[in-house]
């Protein structure tokens, strides 16, 4: 996601960076609990109150960039104590990938609507007449809404002919389709977990950075580094292009061989697995007089399923996704094995929470940010080659559609009615119809990102320029 | 007229800190701008640490921001007419 919030995520990345190189240096129980004062000396411009602010900020941001929920470190414990417990854990996600951090939070107005400067205080008052609850008067010549009445119905700013009455929406609110972020009594935000389907929207949207996900980045460089166990890299198939045009998929193997992955696989080569697995499962289903069969690749769409349309649970495909199919292959051949996912996606790490086989997972930003401390540029790596095994069905999996494709190619002759929920909007839209028996369709592929994984929140690049570039791959 | 050239780093480090978007912004420019330029992509202009780097008519910028780099290119452009 770099196309928003260019600050928040730089620093982002400078966290995550500096992370892996002090982690790979071994230095990082001893030099961490100085790196918030380097970095606020470093970046000139200050984004909070005062240095001591920014300072507990980049303190919880380290927290959760290592790994660690609130809960998982005593009270008072310095930043140094805390890179010990990270260094002690297996890389395991967390279920609930994501954290809102209270700190940071700015608690953005709680006031749903808000009189504006622009109020003329007219003569025909519309605001105060359609206000069902009486709750604007009018002091020092302009709308006020008392708080206590007010029920944020809207109906004020709907009638003002001047449109002096706005409707304001927090950022990380807006962007959450599921409506899983609630407010606490200070009105700090909160994520609820009960509804979060974890596809990292608030991520992007809080202007102040405020939501950031857990991240296997220490656990899985000091595994790198110690090369007890074989670390095997499943790379998800929306990686083409995203270190940029000047890295080939080829170079990027060798990239992740040189920062010491022992194994480089596409999981494109599981997809078409699963594609033949959840097609089989729709014929099944179908002659046992089950219509209708969802997709159960996208972690996010599984859970909106499973929290806000539980009837409709038992249509979820049982067949275990691309990432969970090719860690148990590889696990089954190797049970020493440490699988690390690769991939655009944040959700994949609730996912591999509840998976035994996969032991990590990285998006493509995590990973870059270790080539950078390792010094890699992958742009001078050379090769033509592919990343891996992988044909054009699996491959085509990193796009919306794709995954439809390549069932309707596995099905061969048998005819299907299939629907593309694109975007987590759509997926509501699509599964409320269902719920009424109003779809007319046999599969539905849900993706909780428009476009599909390659419009996932941990990618790099725009979803236009490796559009191109993965239809290009998918064909060669 | 000559052209401007501009080389942006496609190297990991320039990747990483925002060369994507700082070539995007070239899209925001307009025609009688963007038609004086030439683009390309290299390896790396060796000053990884201070990204993103682009090389713009043969001097290395560094740290470049879309706004530094759109006020870089148009003082060239003016220049450029005159
Ligand atoms: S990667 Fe851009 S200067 Fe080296």
């Amino acid at each position: 996601m770099s196309r928003r919030n260019s600050e928040t995520t730089g620093i982002k990345r400078q966290l995550y960076t500096a992370l892996a190189d002090m982690t790979w240096r071994g230095q990082l129980a001893a030099e961490i609990n100085d790196y918030p004062d380097t970095l606020t000396a470093e970046l000139s411009t200050r984004y909070r109150c005062c240095e001591y602010k920014e300072k507990a900020v980049l303190t919880h941001r380290l927290r959760v960039a290592m790994g660690l929920a609130p809960e998982d470190v005593p009270r008072h414990a310095t930043l140094a104590d805390m890179a010990k417990i990270a260094l002690s854990r297996t890389p395991k996600p967390k279920q609930c990938g994501l954290e809102m951090m209270a700190v940071a939070c700015d608690r953005c107005p709680f006031e749903k609507y808000i009189v504006t400067d622009v109020c003329r205080n007219c003569i025909a008052h519309h605001c105060r007449v359609t206000c069902p609850k009486d709750a604007i008067t009018i002091v020092n010549h302009r709308a006020y809404i008392d708080r206590s009445r007010c029920v944020e119905c809207g109906l004020c700013e709907r009638s003002c002919p001047f449109r002096a009455i706005i409707q304001v929406t927090r950022p990380c609110e807006q962007a959450c389709v599921p409506k899983a972020i609630v407010r606490d009594g200070n009105n700090v935000a909160r994520i609820d977990c009960e509804k979060c389907v974890g596809c990292a929207a608030c991520i992007p949207a809080c202007p102040f950075g405020s939501v950031a996900d857990y991240t296997s980045i220490v656990q899985v460089v000091s595994a790198l580094k110690e090369g007890r166990s074989p670390v095997v890299a499943l790379v998800a198939p929306s990686f083409v292009g995203q270190f940029g045009t000047k890295a080939s998929p080829s170079a990027l193997r060798l990239a992740l061989l040189e920062i010491g992955f022992t194994h480089v696989h596409e999981v494109a080569q599981a997809a078409r697995q699963v594609a033949e697995d959840e097609a089989a499962e729709i014929k099944h289903r179908m002659s046992e007089g089950k219509p209708l069969t969802l997709s159960s690749c996208c972690p996010s769409f599984v859970a909106t399923v499973k929290t806000q349309f539980p009837q409709l649970e038992e249509c979820i495909s049982t067949t275990p996704s691309p990432m969970a199919h090719q860690a148990t292959q590889v696990k089954a051949a190797n049970p020493a094995a440490i699988t690390v996912f690769i991939g655009p996606c944040v959700a994949k790490k609730s996912e591999a929470s509840l998976l035994p086989d996969v032991d990590a997972v990285l998006t493509f930003e995590e990973v870059g940010c270790i080539f950078v401390a390792r010094g890699i540029n992958i742009a001078t790596l050379s090769g033509n080659g592919t990343l891996g095994e992988g044909d054009t069905l699996g491959r085509g999996f990193a796009k919306a559609g794709g995954l439809t494709k390549a069932v309707k190619a596995a099905l061969g002759e048998a005819e299907i009615a299939t629907h593309l929920a694109n975007g987590l909007d759509e997926v509501l839209q699509t599964l409320t119809k269902a719920k009424k028996g109003e779809l007319n369709a046999n599969f539905v592929e849900g993706m909780a990102c428009s476009g599909g994984c390659i419009g996932g929140h941990g990618t790099l690049v725009n979803r236009q320029v490796t559009e191109k570039l993965l239809d290009r791959y998918c064909e060669a | 007229m000559n052209k401007i050239t501009l080389q942006f780093c496609g190297g990991t480090a320039c990747h990483m800190k925002g060369a994507p978007e700082l070539m995007a912004v070239l899209e925001l420019l307009p025609e009688q701008i963007t038609s004086q330029l030439h683009v390309s992509l290299t390896h790396c202009l060796e000053n990884c640490g201070a990204g993103p780097n682009v090389r713009i008519g043969g001097v290395v910028h560094s740290r470049v921001t879309p706004e530094s780099l759109i006020a870089i290119i148009k003082n060239l452009a003016a220049g450029q007419v005159k």
